[in-house]
Parts: structure tokens; sequence; C-alpha cells
């Protein structure tokens, strides 16, 4: 079952990239039909997705947040599910084109790691890890999720001077983006919150110390201070529309460096996560 | 001074300065950024601001959790729609609004309100931060060493320790590497007594990763492991040096004036000595296996490889306090999903067919949906009607 994982995955891949090619013609052509395929696409992107993430939970007999490529899939699966609900609920289909790079890029990241499973070494081999993990999951789906429409916001704000370019036409107003980022962050940090909290317990039961300052510890918390700010300068400041957007993008730049720059740049206490690092 | 000391501004630039230091000390960790008097000064404004900000907003806070239909103000924007007060009363308690009303002069106010709870996330996690802080000061008085012994030793606490913990020693009883079904390790488990002022207060103690042993405020990790060679030496001229010597795994020790290695080959321990004048010499070794280890006639017998447990021996102080904070901060994060703050504030028309209300709410989205929802359910009610 384990040579199943590979072509899986490149299905997966292939969906997305699909997807993301659809979107973008659809928004060239400014063709509602084409871009209502591109989501059926990423629908099949995502059944491709969830069939992976089973598979793994049956090949290691639990749930698969063990390692880098377990956490990645389930990344990429919780940024599409993300979508999924918010196109659905705000019919928000026009921000897929935004959306499907970051869950190609990622996923083009899946198919190149080692698959080989990996004896779970006896520190992982805890409650709190599923806690721990799904909280990061659903937290860093949010804020990428979040990352897309504030680029899109940033994009069309640019473009709003001049109305018949196709951002104005083709992407929601400019409040609807910038509340759904908004929306999408507040529900991001209390689970990022909660993935810091038992991070923090588990860290105290396993190495004997809740905080070390790891770099993989300290990232996140970079993380939640810039969200954290996002939030406060919204509320207190006012600060919403292109300034929030870009707080929003700077949010995600460091989720993305918690996640791949500091596995493979700057190696500490969660060395294990990225295979081959 | 103090107005700065609380403000928002004070507080993002805090934020900022804390996250740039952070991303500095994880590029240059030689620096040892987080133990400097600039990170501690920073971390102190934090904490002054953050108290300060709470204490400042709390009592705002408070008005807000005692709002009732009095505040309800005579002007504003406000909204007609054709619903009597009682319809629009039981439509608000079937959405989960509690509606507290006030007939004055005549004029009856309504104040229905959603999402209460919620007012209170940002103030407990401003709490919870504060909390954190505090135990996490409380925390660095804690004192941690390690403990290393192979089965049957009785260990000394480490020197660390010894100001709270004279005459303590561990005992340790056994020292096993787990395995699961599939034959991977499972954990490193370690059994000891535990003595305490020289009286034994753990007995068949057990700690393992994930799972350390507690003593009150005492704390006993499963730290790591390593194998010693366990080597017997005879016939030196110092008779101090014949005894049983535990050498680490691959690393030089000097008995007798001469360097001796002990390491695993291919799974075989194997032995080299050397005396730095003549290339080294060794040998595979089994147990019982002795070589010559200096000119005068001394021998050394390899006895058998034991694995040593390493356990790491803390006290913590500030621990249960961090806890507390992480529990609350917790709570709070839940608090955030128990529904966005929003209020009605009404005022029912003489006659009572008609009522003024005014959404409101801190997010301009939920007022729209607010509104239309309002809109939706009276335009529905009236075709129902009809």
């Amino acid at each position: 079952m384990e040579h199943l994982q590979l072509p899986l995955l490149w299905f997966m891949l292939a969906a997305y990239i699909g997807a993301m090619v659809v979107y973008g013609f659809s928004f060239w052509s400014r063709n509602i039909r084409m871009r209502k395929l591109a989501t059926s696409i990423v629908y099949i992107g995502l059944a491709l997705n969830t069939l992976a993430l089973l598979l793994r939970t049956a090949l290691i007999k639990g749930l698969p947040l063990n390692n880098g490529f377990e956490f990645g899939l389930s990344f990429v699966f919780a940024v599409v599910t993300a979508y999924v609900i918010v196109e659905y609920k705000f019919k928000l289909d026009a921000i897929g084109m935004f959306v499907m790079p970051v869950v190609v890029v990622i996923s083009c990241w899946l198919v190149s790691v080692d698959l080989t499973i990996q004896p779970v070494m006896p520190a992982l081999r805890s409650y709190w890890l599923a806690v721990h993990v799904s909280a990061a999951v659903i937290a860093y789906g949010s804020f990428a999720l979040s990352f897309a429409v504030s680029v899109a916001y940033l994009l069309k704000d640019k473009k709003e001077v001049d109305f018949s370019s196709r951002l104005n036409q083709e992407l929601p107003a400019l409040k609807v983006l910038d509340a759904v980022a908004y929306k999408l962050v507040f529900i991001g940090l209390p689970f990022l919150t909660i993935m810091l909290v038992t991070g923090a317990v588990w860290a105290e039961y396993a190495w004997g110390t809740f905080w070390s300052w790891d770099p993989k510890e300290t990232w996140a918390l970079i993380t939640w201070l810039i969200y954290a700010a996002y939030l406060h300068t919204r509320f207190l400041k006012g600060f919403k529309g292109r300034r929030a957007a870009w707080i929003a993008v700077l949010g995600f730049v460091a989720v993305i460096f918690t996640f791949f720059g500091v596995s493979y740049l700057l190696p500490g206490m969660h060395s294990y996560l990225v295979p081959n690092a | 001074m103090l107005k700065f000391l609380s403000s928002l501004k004070l507080a993002v630039i805090l934020i900022a300065a804390i996250a740039v230091m952070s991303i500095l000390a994880t590029i240059y960790p030689d620096a040892d950024a987080f133990n400097s008097w600039s990170f501690r000064i920073l971390m102190i404004a934090f904490f002054l601001n953050l108290s300060l900000c709470t204490i400042k907003l709390l009592p705002g806070f408070r008005k807000q959790l005692q709002r009732s239909a009095g505040d309800v103000p005579m002007e504003g924007a406000y909204r007609i729609y054709g619903v009597q007060e009682e319809a629009l009363t039981a439509w608000l308690k079937e959405s989960h609004y509690k509606v507290d009303r006030l007939e004055q002069n005549g004029q009856v106010r309504l104040l229905a309100q959603k999402g209460k709870w919620s007012l209170a996330a940002p103030h407990l996690l401003h709490i919870s931060l504060l909390v954190i802080l505090v135990g996490a000061l409380i925390s660095t008085f804690n004192t941690q060493g390690y403990v290393m012994g192979q089965v049957g030793q009785t260990r000394p606490f480490p020197d660390e320790l010894n100001s709270v913990y004279q005459d303590s020693t561990v005992e340790i009883l056994d020292f096993q590497t787990t395995y699961d079904a599939q034959q991977s390790i499972d954990n490193w488990v370690t059994h000891f007594n535990l003595y305490i002022n020289g009286k034994l207060v753990g007995e068949n103690a057990e700690t393992k990763v994930n799972s350390p042993y507690r003593y009150g405020s005492l704390m006993i990790y499963q730290n790591s492991y390593d194998y010693r060679y366990l080597m017997e030496v005879q016939g030196a001229a110092d008779a101090e040096m014949n005894t049983t010597y535990g050498l680490p795994d691959n690393q030089p020790s000097t008995i007798a004036g001469q360097t001796v290695v002990a390491a695993t080959i291919d799974g075989k321990p194997y032995v080299q000595i050397s005396d730095h004048k003549n290339p080294p010499r060794g040998q595979f070794v089994e147990p019982g296996d002795s070589l010559i280890l200096n000119d005068e006639g001394a021998t050394i017998t390899y006895l058998d490889t034991a694995a040593y447990t390493i356990l790491e021996v803390k006290t913590r102080r500030g621990t249960y306090v961090v806890f507390l904070g992480f529990i609350l901060a917790t709570l709070a994060s839940l608090l955030f999903f128990s529904g966005r703050y929003r209020e009605m504030r009404i005022l029912v028309g003489q006659g009572g067919t008609q009522c003024k209300i005014w959404c409101f709410s801190k997010n301009s989205v939920i007022t729209e949906e607010m509104e239309e929802t309002l809109a939706q359910n009276w335009m529905k009610r009236q075709q129902e009607a009809e």
C-alpha cells in the first residue's frame, strides 16, 4: 500500500494545478462556467487529498501528524477545506486563483520529500501531539486563506480607479475581501494560541521545560505576535483594508518561514519535522 | 507618562520590538539574546504596558456587562421596522438574544444582546499573558541538574539542588528500552528509589519520556541514556588505580597513564590503548577478555557493557503559575468562538405596531447581516401572514 502514496499525491497535485490553470483562464476570459469547472476540479483534488490522508493514516496506524510530510499534507487539506467553506458561504470562487498557487507550491514540496514511513520517536508518542498539531493545521490553514484573500484585496485595491479592469469586475467588493480576511485571522489566532499552549505543556512533560526559545517555538511566537498586532490595530486603531491586508501577508510569510525556513535553515528541537532536513 | 505607558501605540511598538529581537535571536543564536538585559527590559516594559492596559480597560468592560435598556439612546442610527413588540421580543429570544425592557415616561426601550461572553475573551487573554509572564519570572529561580547512573548504583542529587535537598539520592533499580509491536523504540523507562534528606519517599518510582516522576515540586525526567564499558584494572603500581571503570562510548579516558577508548564496532565492543609513543593497539573483546595496559604489567579486563540512565532533576516553582496562565489563555481562545458581541437597541413606537431598531456591532459586516436578517425576517413573516 505504501507504493500508492506517490501516485495519489501526483494525481492530487495534477488536480490542484489543473484548478489553478482553469481559474486563471476563467479570470482572463471572464467565463463564469469555467470558474465553476475549476471549483469542481478543486473538489476532485480535495477528494484525492482526503484519500492520501486516509491512506497515510492506515499505513502508520495513527493520525498523520508526526512529521513534516504528514503535517504538509494536512496543511494543504486544511487550506483547501477552508477555501471550499468560504467559497460556499460567501460565493467567493474568484479568489480560487489566489489560493491555488499556495496549495500547488506546498503540494510540489510534498511530492519531492521522502515518503518512507519512519518509526515515531518516543517524545512524539503523546496525546498532546494530536491537539498541538491539529490546532496548528487549522490555524495555518486559516492564515493561508487570509493571505490569499489579502493578496486579492491588495491587487484589486491597486486597480480600484480603473473600473474596466478585470480585477474589479471579477473579484468581490473590497469590503467583502477585507471582512473575509479578518474573519479567517479571527478563527486562526485562537487556534494558534491553543497550538502554542499545548506545545508548551507538552514540552514541559517531554523535555522538562515549557519554553526553550527553540527556533520553531520562537517563530511560532513571532507569528502569534504579528496576528495579535493585526487584531489590535484593527480593533483599536481602525486598521482596515490595505494596512490590515499587508499585516496578513506579513503574518503568512512568518507562517511559511516557521514551517519551511526554520526546518531547513535553523535546526533545533523540532528538526525531525522535515524529512532529510 | 502613564497615558503613554498604557497606550496601544506603545503595545504595538513593544510587540514589534519583541518580534524583531526574536528574529535576530534565531538568526544569531550565539548572541544569547533571550538572556540579555535588553530583552529583559523589553519584557518588563511589555508586562507594565499590558498590566496598565488591562486595568484601564476593565471599567469599560464592567460597564459593558452592566448595560441595560436604560442605556438605549433616544437618537441614533435607527431604522423603522413594521413589527409589534411582542413578536419582536419572541423572535429575539428565539434567536438567543438576551432582552432587557424598560418602560419610562410612556416610552418602551429594549436592549437585546448576544455574544456577551466573547467580550471577556480579550481581557482574559491579557490576564493570561500576565500570569504566564509572572510564572516565567518565578521559574527562572528553578534549579536543575542531572543524575547519571547504571542499574544498581545509588547516585547523589546534582550539586545545583544541594541547597534545597541535602543528603538526597536516587537508587537506580532498572533501566529499559521498551519496544512497540513493530519493534520500534517506544520509550525509555527508569525505575528507582528516591531518598530525600535520607528518607525513602519514592519506592520503585518510574519515569519515562512524556511521563516524568513528581514529588512535590520536584520533577524527575527521563532525559537520556548512554552506554558504559565496565573495565576492571589489576596490577597497577598505584593501588588506587586497581578498580572498575565505566568508560563512556567512543571517548578517551586516561587510566594508569594510558589513553583507553572503548566503542562498539559492527555490534561488537572494541578496546584501544595508546601510550602516545607507539601506535595504538586494540582488539574486539568479549566479557572476561584482558589486555595489557602498561609496561608495569597492569591489565585491563572487559567485564560488560552497561546502560546508564540520565535523569534530569528539576524543581518547578513557577510552572504551575504558567500552567494557570495557559488554562486562562485556552479559555479565552474558546470564548472568542462563542459568537461576536452584537446588540439591538430598540425603541417601541407609540401604538406598538412598529419599532425603531439600531443594529450595533463593532464589525460593519455583522451590522449589515443583522439589518438584512431583520428586513428579511419581517418581510417573510408579513408574506406568511398575508
